[in-house]
């Protein structure tokens, strides 16, 4: 399977955030809280947001992921969307 | 203007033209209403008009100040659009109903009484729920049903609180209310609903994805938004919507991240976003009023583009679930750059809408000392990115490349979405027009080094921390499934327990029966014995046995006589 998520993008991705860091000098230290002023409060909280925002949603997951036709017919989880105004009918999903 | 009473009558005049039998005709006239409606209230002074005065009660139909000319004018741009992406239907009954919704939405906009208000406000429900019938399944009909439940219930709690108020009051003017009566507490919690407020929310997420395509472009832009607006109305600076607006912005990340169905992911992201403008609400200073404005206005744009154009790729290829999709970038180019101009708008990068919106309620909640509030909707802010900025247009146009072979969106639907696109940079890079709407008057300026810098920073470690999760296979799969959310308690608990307590009941009824018809056949068995034809006293006997009980008798009472 292709990713496109490859070492290269990350890379620049990387380059991106440490030209960002650098960037931090810049700043003039305005914000109404003590924290903004701490140096790559943003960055650091950024990240760190996101990892954890993933990680707790695995969790979240496990408790409440269920199989698609948990409603039956009684919800539309599990309806062709050619019903919903789709030119393409997809009668049998395609395997990926 | 006085003689229509309100845009709203341009809405149901012109849904007449469904009638029309030729179709492109038809899409053109459709096409006109929103225009024609905006031309008739666009000109107008701020002034009250289409005043009615019945039974004793004063109704407004239209008020036109600078809080309800906006909505109306970002709800007639959202009508024109969302008219625009479904210019290739042919069914009659959901265009009519796309009309009919946006007048109802307009008009109660405009309401200047909470009467008017309440009319239009059902009248939402009753047009919406057909977007999600035009469906014609089963399942859309059971989950019409229970939005339509919710939605008028809704109505139904305001209605009750607008009767309490005008027997408190003496007035039915919709105006700032406090919460200090059962009336205003109604009619907040009527807000609440059709604000979908946390566990009050999950109609949003059950319906919106059960729509048609086009009908949740539709769908999108009119319900949350009139909450807002009513919210902003009558109760601004009502201190728990801060903390309902927190609570709002930061849970439905978690369960978009999860989310399968991207029409669902966008529902939940509508949540997410309606908290930013909730928490602007509830810190009601002017700055803050204003970012929830601004960001409504916002928000209906781009969250209208993000729809269609997972509404286009669903067309295309015929399912909006993230498993199935990917690899589209190829084969939908221009949909693909659409999308991502809604998703840097929504995550509110520098030099798109969401930047010059987002940042009036943040910096309001921070002016006005909320560090836990700022905290979360910072954190929401990233949570943001995530569904909306980053998975919405990885999974469909990345991601896993599913070897899908399609065409680009028609070109409706290009230009409905090249519209609200430009209309996405174009705030972005020149917010001053919209900071010009504005209830108050705006000295903001988003663009300084630190906002920028900061911004950036917070979106690009965030983005790659995706990457780092992408790379290393910690990012969650998409998988064919659903997740149970809060309205697990009404769709499986509480039926079930209705079933157990019917099994129940009908056991113990039965039970019962079976005791009395016992008891009652026990009983019928002992009479028969004595009174049945074989009873001891259904026996004949002869007349010469009573002649000798008449002698015992006798000679009893002559011996008791003489003893």
């Amino acid at each position: 399977m292709k990713t496109y998520i490859t070492n290269k993008v990350l890379l620049g991705l990387g380059a991106i955030c440490l030209v960002l860091a650098l960037a931090d000098f810049w700043r003039n230290g305005h914000g109404a809280f003590e924290v903004e002023r701490a140096p790559l409060f943003f960055a650091v909280f950024g990240f760190v947001t996101y990892a954890a925002l993933i990680f707790l949603s695995k969790v979240l997951r496990r408790l409440v992921m269920r199989p698609e036709d948990y409603y039956g017919n009684r919800a539309t989880d599990e309806e062709d969307e050619s019903f919903a105004g789709a030119e393409k009918q997809v009668s049998e999903a395609p395997d990926a | 203007m006085p003689e229509i009473l309100s845009p709203a009558f341009v809405y149901v005049a012109g849904a007449l033209s469904v009638l029309i039998p030729w179709r492109v005709v038809r899409g053109v006239a459709l096409l006109a209403v929103p225009l024609v409606a905006l031309a008739s209230f666009v000109t107008l002074p701020y002034a009250n008009y289409g005043l009615v005065n019945i039974f004793d009660l004063r109704l407004g139909f239209l008020r036109i100040d600078p809080l309800s000319f906006v909505f109306a004018l970002v709800f007639s741009l959202a009508a024109f659009l969302s008219l625009l992406f479904a210019f290739h239907l042919r069914d009659r009954l959901e265009q009519a109903a796309s009309l009919l919704y946006a007048g109802a939405a307009i008009g109660a906009v405009f309401a200047a009484d909470l009467l008017t208000l309440f009319i239009f406000w059902e009248g939402t429900a009753l047009a919406s729920v057909f977007l999600i019938w035009a469906r014609r399944t089963e399942g859309a009909w059971h989950t019409g049903l229970r939005y339509l439940a919710i939605q008028i219930g809704s109505g139904l709690l305001l209605l009750a609180g607008l009767i309490l108020r005008y027997r408190d009051t003496g007035s039915i003017a919709f105006e700032h209310m406090e919460l200090d009566s059962l009336g205003t507490w109604l009619i907040f919690l009527a807000f609440g609903i059709k604000c979908a407020f946390p566990l009050l929310h999950n109609w949003l997420q059950d319906a919106y994805p059960a729509s048609t395509l086009t009908g949740s472009v539709t769908l999108s832009a009119f319900t949350t938004k009139l909450a807002v607006y009513a919210l902003a109305r009558g109760f601004a600076g009502t201190e728990s919507l801060i903390y309902i607006g927190a609570v709002m912005t930061i849970f439905p990340v978690f369960f978009a991240a999860i989310e399968n169905n991207l029409r669902r992911v966008l529902a939940y992201s509508i949540n997410n976003q309606i908290g930013f403008m909730v928490v602007g609400i509830g810190i009601g200073t002017p700055l803050a009023l204003d970012g929830t404005v601004a960001h409504a206005f916002a928000h209906v744009i781009y969250k209208g583009l993000l729809f269609m154009s997972v509404g286009a790729v669903t067309y295309r290829t015929g399912t909006a679930k993230a498993s199935e999709l990917g690899g589209l970038w190829k084969s939908m180019p221009l949909t693909m750059a659409f999308c991502i101009v809604g998703s840097l708008s929504i995550s509110a990068f520098p030099l798109f809408s969401g930047f010059v919106s987002k940042s009036l309620i943040l910096s309001a909640s921070a002016d006005t000392g909320h560090f836990l509030v700022w905290l979360t909707l910072l954190a929401a802010s990233v949570g943001v990115l995530e569904h909306s900025g980053i998975k919405i247009p990885y999974s469909m146009f990345f991601g896993h490349d599913r070897g899908l072979k399609v065409r680009e969106a028609p070109l409706h639907m290009l230009i409905a979405m090249g519209i609200a696109a430009a209309l996405c940079v174009g705030i972005g890079l020149w917010p001053q027009p919209l900071y010009g709407l504005l209830p108050y008057p705006v000295d903001f300026h988003p663009y300084t080094t630190d906002h920028v810098v900061t911004q950036l920073q917070l979106l690009f470690f965030a983005g790659l921390a995706f990457a780092v999760l992408i790379r290393y296979g910690l990012y969650p799969a998409e998988l064919r499934s659903i997740n149970l959310d809060f309205d697990w308690f009404y769709r499986r608990m509480l039926p079930g327990m209705t079933i157990v307590l019917a099994y129940q009941v009908q056991t113990g009824w039965r039970a019962l029966v079976r005791a009395a018809d016992y008891r009652l056949n026990r009983l019928l068995v002992a009479v028969y014995r004595t009174h049945g034809p074989e009873g001891i006293l259904a026996r004949t006997a002869p007349t010469g046995a009573m002649v000798f009980w008449i002698a015992v008798v006798l000679g009893i009472t002559l011996a008791l006589t003489y003893l």
